[in-house]
């Protein structure tokens, strides 16, 4: 029976791998090709097992296989190695009353692997992150935590209380494939294109985008880039993305370089919906009445006022949006100023009430 | 070869760099314990070790050479010299759990950040360090939103849970004017629709009921006082259609949503689009305090269809808030 094509790569992976692990020192593509079976086929010609060796070596690297290429004497990177210290797992330990157990004595060739202890407390909170991970809705970043959370299960019993706190993310109408293609673009740094359902405008345009990064909030992913046709940062929410292509000239090489200012994280703030948009920021002064809850909830989002207790001042980008939110404080709360925002406001609620008939 | 291809060539590798470690003493082990150490089924991990060795020519070569591998029906054996150790984090996967952590970090108290931080330090040196990697960890960020007091309400919740111990809480609902002191055995924490809840059983009210985590005032655990769990319960059992809602078999509240906002709520399950462009919802009615304050943040793009008591309970809102305006 002839293997497949999907197993003799694999086949051929961890013969390359054990094969670069046995040298402690760098090792030419020739040795290596004396210990991988694949290499020295002599049905097939030089020219094409080099490229098949650099074909594997640039996927196991991408799959994160630490693989070093090395200078020779002559400066020319035609040497290899991979370090067992940096290839494997070091020895992970549960530190207990302060004391960490003690290690097993490693088999040879591996005493060199270094041991790390973890607190009951930083295990608890690895194993919560890595659940966490897995819930938010993508496939990819949840294989690449549950194998996270199995490499270090290896060693230590993990904590069983995964049952305590759930996230739910709706994932309806998400096309999963779309997430890990730009997932990947990110990653490679590779311009994408793709057809973007704008809501405001209710309209499908096609954009290219310099994927900077992808972020999750409140319960969405979106895509952080440059849209190269405005050359100006935007915010693309993922499940609003359509027909998705990636550019595929060059896969080694990045389109762009990420601004060296650019910082994701920056990005995964919660708003509410009046505070987001480029319009410029306006204070509103809003008067409470009631004492409920909701209330409680809404002044909590605005800053004091001096000298009147029942009054908060909140920024407004959205004063359309404000007005929305404090309809729904249905008479606990009026804008006092500015009177744009008041008006707004009237407005709203007259229109709604005639959808109720006439007020007595 | 296709991405699909190359995508099974990995798992497949992965796989085995889990197994091949988890048979490392030489010893035999029942196939289904290796096959969960390698996050997969018994048929798949067997079928892993044997394409291992199984190899096309006569003369494998190589690391194969050395590789010993017995099987009987239920249990596996493989002797070899090398992969004894898992490899280590790759970026990704460490990525995974950072991102996790960040997310945690923004949950916890201000003085449980340092310990945030310690587990993020020690878990990167369980990384493999790729060569030219040049900080590809700014790729993802993510954030549940919570905020403060939430933090330290949910950390006591979650040591109640996990230590099986009833709380005491004081809780304001939308709705009410007073804060309200409970006893409750804590079930579960659940996230969804951008806020955090608690679902417990409630000794005051004598039944099971879902509160919001930033109404809490205070979280008091009754370390003396063990929580009654249900047998059988699972958060999952208290989310019906992205809501956190404590029973099932309530009332229907049916809205219709204008057509200028329809494509946005026809994001959401359960919309039937209608053919004048609107867009008709049926929400499950829990309160209907909830359900006023739920159609009104729409203004006149939404009104209420059914049932008439809210519909009145709208206008009668509404009526209130036009004579307070006009009282100014």
């Amino acid at each position: 029976m002839t293997t497949s094509r999907s197993v003799q790569k694999v086949q051929r992976w961890v013969d390359l791998i054990s094969a670069l692990l046995r040298h402690r020192f760098p090792v030419s593509f020739e040795s290596l090709a004396n210990e991988v079976p694949a290499y020295c086929d002599p049905s097939k010609q030089t020219a094409s097992i080099m490229r098949m060796f650099e074909r594997d070596k640039d996927e196991l690297r991408a799959l994160g296989v630490p693989i070093e290429s090395v200078p020779n004497g002559d400066g020319v990177r035609d040497q290899y190695r991979l370090r067992v210290n940096n290839f494997y797992l070091p020895y992970l330990q549960l530190v207990q009353d302060g004391r960490a157990p003690r290690a097993p004595v490693p088999p040879e060739g591996y005493r060199t692997l270094p041991s790390l202890a973890f607190t009951p407390d930083e295990l608890e909170l690895i194993v919560r992150a890595g659940r966490r991970a897995a819930q938010l809705g993508d496939p990819h970043l949840a294989a690449e935590a549950t194998s996270a959370l199995r490499k270090i299960a290896f060693d230590m019993p993990l904590p069983n209380d995964g049952a305590a706190e759930m996230v739910h993310v709706d994932v309806q109408h998400r096309d999963p494939a779309v997430l890990e293609s730009l997932a990947a673009a990110v990653r490679a740094r590779k311009w994408v294109r793709f057809d973007y359902h704008s809501m405001e405008r209710d309209a499908h345009q096609s954009r290219e985008v310099d994927p900077y990064g992808l972020v999750f909030v409140t319960g969405n992913w979106y895509l952080v880039g440059r849209d190269r046709h405005a050359d100006a940062r935007r915010q693309f929410r993922v499940r609003r993305i359509s027909a998705l292509v990636v550019n595929e000239t060059g896969p080694q090489t990045a389109d762009f370089a990420v601004p060296d200012e650019f910082d994701i994280s920056a990005y995964a703030q919660s708003r509410q919906s009046w505070e987001i948009g480029d319009g410029d920021a306006m204070q509103v002064v809003v008067e409470f009445a009631g004492t409920t809850g909701y209330v409680a909830e809404a002044e909590r989002l605005g800053a004091s006022v001096d000298g009147a207790p029942s009054q908060r001042s909140y920024r407004v980008r959205r004063p359309q949006a404000f007005a929305r939110w404090l309809l729904t404080l249905a008479g606990d709360a009026r804008p006092l100023s500015p009177s744009a925002v008041v008006s707004a406001w009237r407005d709203l609620a007259a229109r709604t009430a005639a959808l109720y008939g006439e007020l007595s | 070869m296709s991405p699909a291809n190359a995508a099974q060539a990995s798992e497949q590798l992965w796989r085995l760099l889990l197994a091949i470690p988890a048979l490392a003493d030489g010893k035999p082990h029942a196939i289904e314990e290796i096959a969960e150490r390698a996050g997969t089924d018994p048929l798949t991990v067997g079928t892993d070790l044997r394409t291992l060795v199984d190899r096309d020519g006569p003369e494998p070569g190589g690391f194969i050479e050395s590789v010993q591998l017995t099987f009987d029906a239920k249990r596996v054996q493989l002797i070899s010299r090398d992969f004894r150790r898992p490899m280590g984090l790759t970026a990704s996967e460490l990525h995974a759990i950072e991102l996790g952590l960040a997310v945690i970090q923004r949950e916890v108290p201000p003085e449980e950040t340092r310990l945030v931080e310690a587990a993020r330090e020690r878990l990167r040196l369980a990384a493999t360090e790729l060569p030219d990697d040049d900080g590809a960890e700014a790729e993802r960020a993510a954030t549940l939103g919570a905020m403060a007091p939430t933090p330290l309400h949910l950390a006591a919740l979650r040591g109640a849970i996990v230590r099986g111990r009833r709380a005491l809480v004081r809780y304001q609902a939308a709705n009410a004017t007073e804060v309200s002191d409970r006893t409750v055995h804590p079930f579960g924490l659940v996230w969804a629709g951008g806020r955090w809840y608690l679902v417990a059983f409630c000794d005051t009210s004598n039944a099971m009921r879902v509160f919001r985590v930033d109404r809490l005032v205070t979280v008091g655990v009754l370390e003396d006082q063990p929580a009654v769990i249900p047998e059988g319960f699972a958060l999952e059992d208290v989310l019906r259609e992205g809501r956190v809602l404590a029973s099932d078999g309530h009332e229907a509240l049916r809205v219709s949503y204008s057509a200028n906002i329809a494509r946005w709520i026809a994001e959401r399950p359960g919309a039937e689009r209608q053919v004048d462009g609107s867009v008709v919802v049926e929400h499950p009615l829990l309160d209907d305090d909830w359900a006023v304050r739920h159609v009104l943040q729409y203004g006149p793009d939404a009104v209420v269809m059914s049932p008439e008591r809210v519909r009145v309970a709208v206008r009668a809102r509404l009526e209130a808030m036009s004579a307070s305006d006009g009282r100014q």
